[in-house]
């Protein structure tokens, strides 16, 4: 069995912890540059804001309906991650940290109610952090992932579901004819890794439900369509085909966390392992033709040890421009992993995530005042590596990650309607009147 | 016994102990992830020996309870008062007896944020 743990409309979440004030009003935080509407409060969700929506479109509702938008605080959200992240592995004995705020947890082996249970874990995450989740849980990670869309929508809009449903709900609880029901009211499309094109040639052939896609078939949809989506319906059908690690790209941020065989102390051990990491969130960030903007990085000792003195922190290290290279992404991870570590902790994991991403067709030129290789010898490089490394096995090709030279490098992006840093900066802590 | 390099004169009276030096975050944090900071203004908790500037820590997993220094939401803003919960009549105190009690409206709720654990004075360095 599988957990879903999921931040509700995580970054305005974490903007209302700090900022009461804008509780009960429609409030969107924009992209990289202010670019676009990356996370909606339900009322912002009520006018009408579409996710993606770029702000120069929606911009008249701040004076017609209140409407809040505020810059993206990814220091901020990265901490608020850590702590929601470091709650939700009390669910099972392991967790796979999926985006910034979304995990999945194995309950192999939990005992005991599964409902109760998650409503203990969701109640201790939104008195610990002010973050509200819904928990999804199901016999695979795509059923996990559905009954987590259900959680949601049933907290969100009373009446769409049953209101036992909301905020936890579990599938392989249901009854087979009730189950059959919530399946029947679910559009085929909220179905994790079934995207637009796909969910447009299901509906031409009348399948519009999660209900009628998991009665068909799965040979023949192997067949008719493809491998992906008939693994897909396997689990839809309740046989597990991806494992805890082994995901698809996940959409707004890419992540690379592994626990370690044995706990590590020392900084040169998580130093390869954090460089390790950062190639391979890299690769993957260049696979979905993506550029990233800001590094996070985490190590964190075990929680089941419970001798063990703990420790988890992350930090969040903007670049000094969008990138996929490399080389870039090691060095933003290698400095924050300097800024985490603590020497006397057994590290029982450590973690790369890449966030603010962007298409790499997209571009921000600038004058480079720079020494060295030019973007396009860049690019043709990376490219090279990564067919090397595809060719002859992971890791033929890497990065030496000794010499971590060079000073932090001034950052600056236009971010007219950032809050503070309200947890990561001493300067930055709220303000409370006595 | 492992030798510890001392090869002569008296044994270290602490080498058993196993002593550890203070570790400020241990004693001033119970739950990491439910801690959070933030800085004073304003006099109305200085009898309580809180002081404008002063940083107060928070633990937002300890369920408040009559007579604990709180920071509560009042309209859309942190304050830091004392609770008052008993007979089931819930307000907000100063500890300066010249500001009057918050107490929220019918029908209102007051939001308790977190638990007041720690006020920290720092002194100017230079």
């Amino acid at each position: 069995m599988y957990a879903l743990v999921d931040g509700n409309n995580f970054y305005v979440s974490c903007e209302r912890v700090f900022r009461p004030d804008l509780n009960g009003l429609p409030v969107v935080v924009l992209s990289n540059n202010d670019g676009c509407a990356v996370a909606r409060s339900n009322e912002a969700k009520a006018l009408g804001i579409a996710m993606g929506a770029p702000w120069f479109q929606i911009k008249h509702l701040a004076e017609s309906d209140g409407l809040v938008a505020l810059s993206a605080n990814f220091a901020l959200y990265g901490d608020m991650s850590d702590r929601m992240m470091s709650l939700a592995a009390g669910l099972g004995p392991a967790q796979e940290i999926y985006s910034i705020d979304e995990c999945f947890i194995d309950l192999t082996g939990i005992r005991g109610d599964l409902v109760a249970r998650s409503h203990k874990i969701r109640a201790r995450i939104l008195q610990w952090t002010g973050i509200p989740c819904g928990v999804g849980i199901g016999a695979t990670k795509t059923l996990a992932k559905l009954a987590n869309h259900i959680a949601k929508t049933a907290d969100r809009k009373p009446g769409s579901y049953p209101a036992k449903l909301a905020q936890v709900c579990n599938l392989a609880t249901l009854e087979a004819t009730e189950r059959d029901a919530v399946l029947a009211a679910t559009a085929v499309n909220e179905v994790w890794g079934v995207g637009r094109r796909i969910s447009q040639q299901l509906q031409a052939e009348g399948i519009h439900t999660v209900l009628d896609l998991m009665k068909l078939d799965a040979a023949t949809v192997r067949s008719k369509w493809s491998i992906v989506l008939e693994r897909t319906v396997r689990e839809l059908q309740g046989t597990p085909c991806v494992d805890l690690d082994s995901t698809p790209a996940p959409k707004k941020e890419i992540a690379c966390t592994r626990s370690f065989g044995n706990p590590i102390t020392e900084l040169h051990h998580l130093t390869e392992a954090v460089t390790e990491f950062a190639t391979r969130a890299a690769e993957k960030l260049r696979k979905q033709h993506s550029q990233t903007a800001q590094v996070l990085t985490y190590i964190r000792t075990s929680p089941f040890r419970k001798d063990d003195k703990q420790y988890s922190r992350s930090v969040v290290t903007p670049l000094r421009r969008p990138t996929s290279d490399t080389t870039a992404i090691i060095k933003g991870a290698l400095q924050g992993l300097k800024y985490l570590y603590q020497p006397g902790y057994n590290y029982a994991k450590a973690g790369v995530m890449l966030l603010d991403l962007q298409s790499d067709s997209q571009h921000q030129t600038e004058l480079d005042l720079e020494e060295g290789d030019s973007e396009e010898d860049r690019t043709r490089l990376m490219t090279a590596m990564d067919s090397l490394n595809q060719r002859f096995g992971k890791g033929t090709l890497k990065t030496a990650s000794a010499g971590l030279a060079g000073e932090r490098r001034a950052w600056s992006m236009k971010q007219l309607r950032r809050t503070p840093a309200y947890t990561t900066n001493w300067d930055d802590i709220p303000i409370a009147r006595a | 016994m492992v030798p510890t390099g001392v090869v002569a004169g008296f044994p270290s009276p602490a080498e058993d102990l196993g002593a550890s030096r203070i570790d400020l975050n241990k004693q001033l944090v119970i739950h990491p992830q439910a801690t959070y900071v933030q800085r004073v203004s304003g006099n109305s908790m200085e009898a309580d020996g809180i002081f404008h500037d002063d940083i107060l820590v928070i633990d937002k997993a300890i369920r408040p309870r009559h007579n604990m220094v709180v920071v509560a939401v009042v309209d859309g803003a942190f304050t830091v008062k004392r609770l008052y919960d008993q007979r089931g009549r819930v307000k907000l105190r100063a500890a300066n007896p010249t500001y009057p009690d918050i107490v929220p409206k019918e029908g209102q709720t007051l939001e308790i944020w977190g638990v007041v654990t720690n006020c920290i004075k720092q002194f100017p360095r230079a």
